[in-house]
């Protein structure tokens, strides 16, 4: 039979460690408590919610039989769905020189592999700013080497198909930043892909297409 | 009839006793990271575990077959360039190299030979016309892919590696010692303060157990959330080493926690036999 004083003397053997860990860490507490939200920052900046997955999902919101590619002449801006990174959101289409492909949001080399991206810090179609397509010269852009001006480029959403006629080709340096400019005030779709066509090894020209947008349904509620 | 210990003295027997847990830990923790993080086998064994080499030579074809498009090659050059045993001899060299804090300069002389015949070939079955800018232009994309390779293989920060390990052994050097010699201090003053040698071992067993629990607390509560494994850092295969790498290493603050606790189970057997023999 053990007896109270027994009792204690093996609780003691349990409380007095969680004891002196709890005063232990409460020192360390104190000690570190200038340089502890610190820490706990760039812990969140290093870290995620969840696992890392490591894979540009490429996903689609695309729907080429929605109700609202119906000729309409004005959207309410809140009934477009907005498009994530790599996910599919149009089709870029000129039937003259046979280009048909599908039209990403984002413009890495997995959304690249897939069909034509665009760099995000550019605009949608419909939203009266210009628009920077890029898909490689071998396979979504291959039929831009024949482009011509005057052609006819169609832009197919969800919210309605808006269709630009090129005016201007150019061929620049990749590093040419006049080439484009993505702070005008007007909607100007801008294609481009490496130069020459048909031509293996590295190349630091790229060529430009411009086209100025001819019809297509305007965006209500824009500010 | 027992003498009654003073309350002041059961005081101060606690603050030792905590202070020897306090330098049982800072010494637990020190052992573990020099063990644990630092320790060159490990590293090594984490990426042996994690398939590294493997890894760096499926990213890099990966990485490389996006180039090939703008090239107007296509994948089946990349056949044979980069082979598992080449990838891990150079790897490793490169490796050892670093944790011994010596330069190593990864050959890719095998890499860019097979490499351009493979496209030379691609050429000729294709009628692709070869002319001297084309042959540049062939010699300028092996550099390149044999660049994106040495950057896949090595590891990144591995070059502090060297140099932080020599840091914490200095550090060692002195606290290690420093650590003993204050626990040891700790325990003969225990034993001089109580009456009875199984109360000051029962102190001593309190600041045993402490430490084991104040050294597996925290690394238990990361091993369980698995928190370390949503580190944002790229790519795949070097996540996948570093988490493996900072599991194992957490495991040996464990490891170091689990001796102090053994060392806690002996002491207290110990208090049971010298109450046993008092008894008698």
């Amino acid at each position: 039979m053990v007896s109270k004083s027994q009792w204690k003397r093996i609780l003691a053997y349990f409380y007095m460690p969680v004891f002196f860990t709890i005063i232990g860490y409460i020192i360390i507490y104190i000690i570190c408590l200038p340089v502890i939200s610190t820490f706990l920052s760039i812990g969140s900046l290093v870290t995620g919610q969840d696992s890392s997955t490591f894979q540009t999902n490429i996903t689609s919101i695309y729907d080429d039989q929605s109700p609202l590619l119906q000729s309409q002449k004005s959207v309410p801006l809140s009934s477009i769905e907005m498009p994530s990174f790599g996910s599919q959101y149009a089709q870029v289409s000129c039937q003259r020189i046979g280009l048909d492909a599908p039209l990403y949001w984002g413009d890495n080399s997995t959304i690249l592999r897939n069909g034509a991206g665009q760099y995000i810090g550019s605009s949608l179609p419909g939203f009266e700013r210009p628009i920077l397509l890029c898909g490689h010269n071998v396979t979504a852009f291959l039929p831009l080497q024949s482009i011509e001006i005057g052609d006819q480029v169609s832009i197919s959403t969800n919210y309605g198909t808006y269709t630009y006629e090129v005016v201007e080709t150019r061929v620049a340096d990749m590093n040419d930043t006049s080439a484009y400019d993505l702070s005008q005030n007007k909607e100007q779709l801008i294609m481009y892909t490496c130069y020459p066509f048909a031509f293996m090894g590295v190349t630091t020209q790229r060529l430009f297409i411009y086209g100025d947008r001819i019809s297509g349904p305007d965006i209500t509620g824009l500010d | 009839m027992a003498k009654k210990i003073k309350p002041t003295v059961n005081v101060f027997s606690i603050l030792i006793a905590f202070l020897l847990s306090v330098f049982l830990s800072i010494l637990c923790l020190l052992l573990g990271t020099y063990f644990g993080l630092f320790n060159k086998a490990l590293l090594s064994d984490a990426m042996n575990k994690s398939a590294y080499y493997e890894s760096v030579n499926s990213y890099t074809v990966e990485e490389v077959s996006d180039l090939l498009i703008p090239q107007g090659l296509d994948s089946s050059v990349l056949d044979n360039v980069f082979t598992l045993q080449t990838t891990y001899t150079e790897g490793k060299a490169l490796l050892d190299a670093n944790l011994n804090g010596q330069g190593y300069t990864v050959s890719t002389d095998n890499i860019q030979e097979k490499l351009r015949n493979n496209i030379i070939d691609y050429t000729s079955k294709h009628n692709l016309a070869m002319n001297s800018t084309i042959s540049d232009n062939i010699t300028y994309f092996s550099n390149q892919v044999c660049s994106i390779y040495v950057q896949n293989l090595t590891v990144p920060f591995l070059s502090y590696f060297a140099g932080i390990r020599k840091m914490l052994f200095q550090v060692m050097i002195i606290a290690i010692p420093v650590l003993t010699l204050l626990s040891v201090g700790c325990i003969l003053l225990l034993i001089k303060l109580q009456n009875w040698l199984h109360r000051a071992l029962r102190m001593i067993a309190y600041s045993f157990s402490a430490t084991a629990l104040m050294v597996s607390l925290l690394p238990c509560y990361l091993l369980i959330t698995r928190t370390y494994t949503k580190i944002n850092i790229s790519p795949i295969y070097f996540h996948k080493l570093l988490t493996r790498y900072i599991g194992q290493s957490l495991m040996m603050y464990i490891y170091s926690s689990i001796v102090m606790l053994a060392i806690a189970l002996f002491v207290i057997a110990a208090i049971y036999q010298i109450k046993k023999r008092l008894m008698h």
